[in-house]
């Protein structure tokens, strides 16, 4: 099932603005965005952006304005932590796995 | 090194609330109330005679032989069921005493062979040491009279046998296969002189038994004995070790000759264990010396030349040199590497060391990603942590189990009997499966309810069950405003509130009646300590992450976390795939999960490991694999993992490896993926190097070397030489040294040695200055998040759908006997119990079809189709079939799709749509693997060695 990538590239990119889309728009830009910047390699983000100029159907508008936005302006972030911190047994600021 | 011998006190010690002070023997002795006497007595040291007492089980008194006198009491009461009492006077020792146990004894004598000089047991046998102990001299009554000395043996099973002839009828077998194990397979059948051990009137191989040796451990005598015992004699020497399968991390003895292991026995001071272990931990070792292991370093140009064997030297550089060329050709990006969760901590983070510091780019990925990067990512959002809750005693302190795509007796079956312990002991389960797993009915087991989920529903499931529990007021108001996030909260109770969600509206959807959803969102929130144990079935999905998020913000809601007996935990599937994803083997993380985009993490390493590092996240396996086959990426070294029967969509995972140039492969066996590759490094089994894994509880436990790696070094020396010959030089002299640097590195590591596990056996992480000793119970008081945050949990329909073409759904799973790729297991006799993969059918679906028990189907999804047996059950749902994935030339991947978890890419191997109908044919995939298990697995015949 080979997949062309930009198709496979969408194709997660609409599953993860699946999630997103729960949210309040701009919150959800904002989650999309922070999540392909924290596990898409750059060059996943780079042949996404280029693919995106020759094809946008089929990609979810979140997405797109999710690529558009600079980092700097976006809204909170579903997953930001409200009290951010440790905790007390912590040591650990997670992410993910 | 001597043989490590276990205190054993007769009969469980418990702590309790009070404690009692008696006198024995003149000396006073505080014990936990509910304590035997002869508890008592052997925590000062007195050891009471005994024979059907043994510490695992609870007290019986049949044999007899533990009687003493009680000052103010009559007779002379059995010490192992009588508790001990405030004020009590007990006499262990005095000729009355010892006449009568000489008496006991005399009986028990007179109907045993004593043959003890070539008996297996000698040396090891309690009767043996009872005998001795009372003084026993002579026996009055020959063996005239009737007798059972020539009693059958049955070696059904073939790792232990059962030789009637010595057996005492103690009994102990019987429990342990009751309390211990919560099989039920033994009874003693007859009554008096006739009664004997029976395996519900079969043999041991055709009973209900599971070969978890229980019995064999508790049993006083040679009747019970392992085979290796009877064929090697005694172990002169052992080691505590950590069992290499799964994720229960279970402590044992390693009992050695020599270098040789004689049996594993499992360790009672192995707290993820208490002494007890399954079939594969206890017997199925023998993949470590078996005749397939590849001891020595091979290379080749291409995959379709032979092997041909060479030095650690010679192998080492040609890999340096072309991982070097590469890199200088298609540049930093074009290599990577996956890091493997059956090898040990110190093994894995020397790998993404490698990676990071030497290749110079990020990408690392590890199994975990195919099995439990949701857990990873769901649980730390929510709660702050990547890991479950708590640890594995804390099930004792149950009221409700909630046991979601998980099938503890088979995949982790250790914990399984501790849970149908509690379950047994009146906590009540809930079981969400798409299958009548055991759990739902078996020996003294019932789920209060059955929820036969439709593959892919789960996340529907989950907010159907928060929706009652919102709409009915069941919310743990006071719990939720203290310590979890408000906005959050308000934000996913109106949504979970909102009528579609309800159980009458999603039932269709989720399989399992409105009334039973709703009576199970009730028991969950209301029956007390509730906790949730999952597995695959959560994980292995399109929305495996939400669901997780979804588990998460139920246990929150309802108060279930922070505490003993509450918690939401994952049951890992291999041994240290919480030790591989603590290490730093994801892309994008490293050790302790911080991200690679977090400057201060990174400095720390570039300090520590003196080269600059990326700050962009690397690829994971299948980005690896993608551009493997558009062309970019050229190089991947893979330590112990079998990507290519492992992961998802083999045709994808097989073209990606073709068209890399050089693959390195480190593992014990010539395995699928090693078709593939252009160097074979040997690997080295846990009994050939020191080391640690982490266990599902974050039990970090050591493992110890008790023979010389086969291949000549550790798994962790061969990546040691392959970073020097990258010119990233590493000088490591002993795990211990790797794990001091991660200590020094990760937070959450920080007090954590060799030393320290030396003493203290095991510890949970996190243990630092906060917590010295480790962190049984995460969360108490406070999220490790901060506010703990709930999560809105949209439930979508995975895209893999049925239809006209696959109107079935393929879900797969693992059973008891075989582990995973079943590279370890199909290596020993565990085969016995399960020669091949089937597909499990309903019978309805097969009648449809035409297809009858045992025929050859035809299992064809999108990505490709495969052979297999069929067998009709009843415990699948109409509409659902079954495989199991142990044996390669299944292929059971061959009809996995690349559908993937939207946030870790984590494949849905829990949905395929298919279609079965009847073959008389290997498949194309199947008659190509039979060809190529030849061509590419050549090794060319050498000359008389240099
Ligand atoms: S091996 Fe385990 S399951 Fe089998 S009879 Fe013994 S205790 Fe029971
Ligand atoms: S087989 Fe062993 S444990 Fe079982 S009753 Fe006989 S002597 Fe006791
Ligand atoms: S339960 Fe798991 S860790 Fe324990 S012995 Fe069995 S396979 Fe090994
Ligand atoms: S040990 Fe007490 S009666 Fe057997």
């Amino acid at each position: 099932m080979a997949m062309d990538p930009m198709a496979k590239l969408v194709m997660m990119a609409n599953q993860i603005a699946q999630f997103f889309r729960s949210y309040p728009h701009d919150e959800a830009v904002a989650g999309i965005a922070h999540h392909l910047d924290k596990f898409w390699t750059p060059k996943m983000r780079e042949t996404f952006r280029t693919g995106l100029l020759d094809v946008q159907d089929g990609v979810d508008p979140l997405v797109l304005e999710a690529v558009r936005t600079d980092t700097d302006d976006l809204a909170r972030d579903p997953l930001a932590k409200v009290a951010a911190g440790t905790g007390e047994n912590g040591g650990i600021v997670a992410d993910s796995g | 090194m001597a043989l490590i011998e276990e205190f054993n006190s007769g009969t469980p010690i418990r702590p309790a609330a009070e404690q009692v002070t008696l006198t024995i023997d003149g000396m006073q002795v505080s014990v936990p109330r509910g304590t035997s006497v002869m508890a008592a007595a052997a925590s000062m040291g007195t050891k009471i005679p005994r024979l059907c007492a043994s510490d695992q089980l609870e007290a019986f008194g049949s044999c007899r032989l533990c009687l003493v006198e009680i000052e103010g009491r009559r007779g002379t009461p059995a010490s192992c069921t009588t508790p001990a009492d405030n004020g009590m006077v007990v006499h262990t020792q005095n000729e009355r005493l010892a006449k009568l146990r000489k008496g006991v004894m005399e009986l028990y004598i007179s109907d045993h062979p004593l043959n003890c000089l070539t008996c297996s047991a000698n040396g090891d046998c309690e009767l043996q040491d009872q005998a001795g102990q009372v003084g026993l001299r002579d026996v009055r009554y020959g063996y005239a009279g009737e007798n059972h000395l020539d009693g059958e043996t049955d070696a059904s099973n073939p790792y232990f046998s059962y030789e009637s002839s010595k057996c005492i009828v103690c009994n102990r077998c019987v429990r342990a296969c009751e309390e211990v194990q919560g099989t039920f397979a033994l009874t003693i059948e007859g009554r008096g002189f006739q009664s004997r051990v029976s395996a519900g009137g079969t043999n041991f191989m055709n009973s209900e038994c599971v070969s978890c040796g229980a019995c064999v451990q508790a049993c006083p005598t040679a009747t019970l004995n392992e085979k290796s015992v009877i064929a090697m004699g005694k172990p002169e020497h052992s080691a505590y070790t950590t069992c290499a399968y799964c994720g229960v991390g279970c402590t044992f003895k390693a009992e050695m000759q020599g270098e040789t292991v004689v049996r594993m026995v499992p360790a009672k001071a192995g707290k993820a264990n208490d002494g007890h272990s399954c079939v594969k931990g206890r017997f199925a070792y023998g993949y470590a010396t078996h005749k397939d292991r590849m001891t020595k370093p091979m290379i080749r140009a291409a995959i379709t030349d032979p092997w041909r064997e060479v030095s650690w030297a010679e192998a080492i550089a040609y890999a340096a040199s072309e991982f070097k060329r590469i890199q200088g050709r298609y540049g930093r990006n074009a290599i990577g590497a996956v890091t493997s969760s059956r090898c040990t901590n110190e093994e894995t983070y020397l790998v993404q060391k490698l990676v990071r510091a030497g290749f110079g780019n990020n990408n690392v990925d590890t199994c975990a990603r195919v099995c439990h990067s949701p857990t990873g990512y769901g649980l730390s959002t929510t709660l702050g942590t990547s890991a479950g809750t708590q640890d594995f005693r804390s099930v004792e302190q149950c009221d409700v189990i909630l046991v979601i795509g998980a099938n503890p007796t088979d995949g982790h079956p250790v914990f399984g009997s501790r849970m149908k312990k509690r379950i047994r002991a009146g906590a009540k389960l809930i079981v969400a499966d798409p299958r009548k797993i055991d759990l739902v009915k078996s020996p003294h087991i019932r789920a209060d309810y059955h929820l036969p989920l439709k593959p892919g529903s789960n996340v529907a499931l989950i907010n159907a069950l928060a929706h009652v529990v919102v709409t009915e007021g069941l919310v743990k108001e006071d719990y939720v405003r203290e310590r979890c996030d408000l906005h959050d909260f308000e934000a996913w109770a109106r949504f979970v509130a909102e009528e579609r969600h309800s159980p009458e509206a999603q039932a269709d959807l989720i399989g399992a009646t409105a009334a039973d959803v709703r009576a199970a969102a009730r028991l969950y929130a209301t029956g007390g300590n509730a906790a949730i144990f999952y597995g695959l079935g959560v994980t292995e999905h399109s929305q495996g992450s939400t669901m997780v998020m979804g588990m998460a913000n139920l246990a929150m809601a309802t108060g279930n976390i922070g505490r003993e007996g509450v918690g939401v935990n994952p049951l890992r599937g291999q041994n240290n795939v919480q030790g591989s994803c603590d290490m730093g083997s994801f892309p994008h993380e490293y050790p302790g999960y911080r991200h690679v985009h977090d400057d201060d993490t990174r400095e720390i390493y570039e300090k520590m490991w003196g080269r600059p590092l990326d700050r962009d996240p690397g690829m994971r396996i299948n980005n690896m694999l993608d551009e493997a086959v558009g062309g970019a990426f050229k190089g991947l070294y893979v330590q112990g993992e079998d990507i290519a029967q492992s992961d998802p969509d083999t045709h994808h995972v097989t073209s990606g490896l073709r068209a890399m140039e050089c693959v390195i492969v480190q593992d014990l066996f010539l395995n699928e993926t090693a078709k593939y590759a252009h160097v074979f490094l040997p690997g080295a089994s846990f009994l050939e190097k020191d080391g640690t894994f982490t266990n599902a509880e974050r039990r970090i436990s050591r493992v110890r070397k008790v023979m010389t790696p086969m291949g000549g070094y550790g798994d962790w020396e061969g990546t040691q030489l392959l970073s020097n010959a990258l010119g990233y030089p590493m000088h490591y002299e002993h795990p211990s040294e790797i794990m001091d640097e991660i200590a020094a590195t990760t937070p959450s590591f920080a007090g954590v040695s060799f030393e320290k596990l030396d003493q203290l056996g095991s510890i949970q992480w996190p243990c630092n200055d906060a917590a010295p000793e480790g962190t049984p119970t995460m969360h108490i008081d406070k999220f490790v998040i901060g506010k703990g945050k709930f999560m809105i949990t949209e439930f979508f329909p995975t895209e893999e759908r049925t239809g006209p073409r696959f109107p079935l759904v393929l879900t797969t799973g693992r059973i008891l006997s075989q582990y995973n790729v079943g590279a370890q297991t199909r290596r020993t006799e565990n085969s016995q119990w399960h020669e091949e993969d089937v597909l499990e059918i309903h019978p309805f679906d097969a009648e449809l079809r035409g297809i009858l028990d045992g025929d050859l189907v035809a299992l064809e999804s999108r990505s490709g189709d495969i052979a297999i047996k069929a067998r009709i059950s009843e415990r699948m749902q109409p509409g659902v079939v079954y495989t199991t994935f142990h044996h390669a030339k299944t292929g059971a991947n061959v009809i996995t799709t690349d559908y993937s978890d939207w946030a870790t890419n984590c494949p849905e191997y829990k949905v395929t749509a298919v279609q079965v109908r009847k073959t008389n044919r290997m498949s194309d995939w199947q008659a190509r693997f039979y060809e190529e298990d030849e061509s590419l697995k050549r090794v060319a015949v050498m000359e008389a060695a240099e």
